[in-house]
């Protein structure tokens, strides 16, 4: 088609020519570039796992234990420690755990023993003994994990439960 | 959308105009042949060693306790990340090839003379540049292959008098091929030589646009 | 002067960059599809107390890889240091040095039997070090 003698359509073919060819290799190359540094969003997940946190008996009092658990949990090429902080209350074979992560941004909260509350440090959200968002900018209760008593151990599922 | 944003752009700046002067609309001699397309060839390729560079930034870890583990991860976890290491790898063998035919092709056009000297020049750093990503990174993988051919590179200056065992240890960070090493080599391979090659591309394309590119014979 | 309509004439825009695209378009789809057919692997971790490692530089330094190995040791510094700088040296002020004005390869036989040897040699080499 380039060859019907006229200059302008001759020039309109190169351009398109150009147009296509480095459109396609921009397209081809960023599109695999971005898509490899995208995926870990969606692949790299991590899934929960029961971990030990200490001697049920040693907790057995009704009041909340702030416990760091550490295990091996893969992210990414990581092969490793990872870290993660729960809130646990036993009362004989019944146990209630809540993670310390505020819904509303990420920071870990503290309890506050004289109101009973969880407070978190960073914009004020308040949450009530059992996990619920009470004021503050929090709009969600903190998250449950599922735990247990087994031969005597404190059991808790690193999973958390979104209210 | 893109369109109009260039003309908002356009409007003020007037850019496309002198782009097109400067640029675009600048003559080539007639009968240029294939063999000119190898400096575009080798800008091509380092357009595509960039891209999947990044890419790879993302992932790798320059530690001689993770680097091989990274590079691992690349390889047969992370989604298309084979396709980027063999795309990386590929172009930077190619792109010695290139570089070394497009020099070819300026010696037999005789396109380093005067007034072209130093477009030369420039492209001969440029020939040194590239052998130098070459050899730092091969290291970057932390293999066996890697460790001992740079063993070899590294101790290489040694030979030289008074200097020599002093620009080794430069090289090494040290007396040994270690830690230090990785991290220099990262550096220089995805920082300095980067930068450098940007500095005399710019200088070789600014040389190419004012001179022209050569007649054939 | 796009709008020029000599035959003659002939333009970085679209003319030059029209044979770049093709070219690049060939050089992407050679890159790609030895990406696909030959994907990578990965070695052995870097031991550094392993003795049974053969070292091989890449083929493009297997010039002076070679010329290591077949020079005596007590004249090592040459393919080290000497070899590889004098190269450079001698590439650097190449353009300064050849005052022949002439473009044209049969006008130049100087300049063309440097080329040609130092090509030789380089392929040669290269080719010696990959076999050996
Ligand atoms: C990163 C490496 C390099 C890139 C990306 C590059 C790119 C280019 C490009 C796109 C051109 C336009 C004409 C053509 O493609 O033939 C060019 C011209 C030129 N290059 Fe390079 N080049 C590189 C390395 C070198 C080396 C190693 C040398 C020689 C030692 C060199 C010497 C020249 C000269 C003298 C010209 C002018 C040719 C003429 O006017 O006909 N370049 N370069
Ligand atoms: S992160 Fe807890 S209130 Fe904002």
């Amino acid at each position: 088609m380039e060859e019907n003698g006229k200059k302008v359509t001759r020039r309109k073919f190169l351009e398109a020519g150009i147009g296509v060819i480095t459109g396609a290799i921009a397209v081809g190359l960023g599109g695999t570039a971005l898509t490899s540094i995208g995926a870990p969003a969606i692949t790299n997940k991590r899934e929960g796992k029961w971990v030990e946190a200490g001697n049920a008996s040693e907790l057995a009092d009704g009041q909340f234990h702030k416990i760091g658990i550490t295990y091996d949990a893969k992210d990414g090429w990581l092969e490793g420690k990872v870290k993660q902080l729960v809130y646990v209350k036993v009362n004989g074979e019944e146990v209630f755990a809540l993670s310390a992560t505020c819904t509303h941004l990420g920071c870990n909260v503290n309890f506050d023993e004289q109101s009973g509350n969880f407070k978190c440090p960073c914009h004020s959200g308040v949450y009530d003994a059992t996990g619920e968002n009470v004021s503050g900018p929090p709009t969600h209760s903190l998250a449950k994990l599922e735990a247990k008593v087994e031969d005597g151990k404190l059991m808790i599922n690193t999973a958390l439960k979104e209210a | 959308m893109f369109g109009r944003l260039i003309e908002v752009f356009d409007r003020r700046l007037g850019f496309r105009e002198e782009f097109k002067r400067n640029v675009l609309d600048h003559p080539v001699p007639p009968r240029i042949n294939l063999t000119y397309c190898f400096g575009g060839i080798t800008f091509l390729l380092y357009l595509l060693l960039a891209v999947t560079g990044v890419a790879m930034l993302f992932f790798y870890v320059p530690s001689i306790d993770h680097a091989f583990v990274t590079v691992e991860y690349i390889t047969f976890d992370l989604p298309l990340g084979n396709p980027i290491r063999a795309i990386h790898h590929w172009s930077a063998n190619i792109m010695i090839t290139a570089v070394f035919l497009h020099m070819l092709r300026v010696y037999v056009y005789g396109a380093y003379k005067n007034p072209r000297e130093f477009n030369w020049v420039t492209g001969v750093f440029l020939f040194g540049i590239t052998l130098a990503f070459g050899f730092t990174g091969y290291l970057l993988p932390w293999d066996q292959k890697a460790y001992w051919a740079t063993k070899v590179g590294v101790l290489m200056p040694k030979s030289l008098p008074v200097a020599g065992p002093f620009l080794s240890q430069l090289l090494m960070g040290g007396d040994d091929l270690g830690a230090l090493t990785l991290s220099r080599f990262f550096a220089i391979h995805v920082a300095v030589l980067p930068i450098l090659t940007v500095i005399f591309l710019a200088g070789h394309f600014w040389m190419i646009r004012r001179l022209g590119i050569s007649k054939p014979l | 002067m796009a709008e020029k309509n000599d035959k003659k004439q002939v333009l970085f825009y679209p003319d030059f960059l029209f044979k770049e695209a093709i070219a690049a378009l060939i050089v992407v789809i050679a890159v790609v599809a030895l990406a696909l057919a030959l994907p990578m692997k990965v070695g052995d971790p870097a031991d550094p107390s392993d003795s049974s490692f053969k070292p091989r530089p890449e083929w493009y330094f297997m010039a002076p890889f070679y010329l290591l190995k077949i020079f005596p040791s007590s004249l090592e510094i040459v393919p080290t240091v000497v070899l590889p700088g004098l190269v450079f040296i001698a590439l650097m002020v190449f353009p300064f040095l050849d005052r022949n004005p002439e473009t044209s390869p049969r006008k130049r036989p100087v300049a063309m039997a440097l080329m040609g040897g130092g090509v030789v040699l380089t392929i040669l080499f290269t080719v010696l070090g990959i076999s050996a």
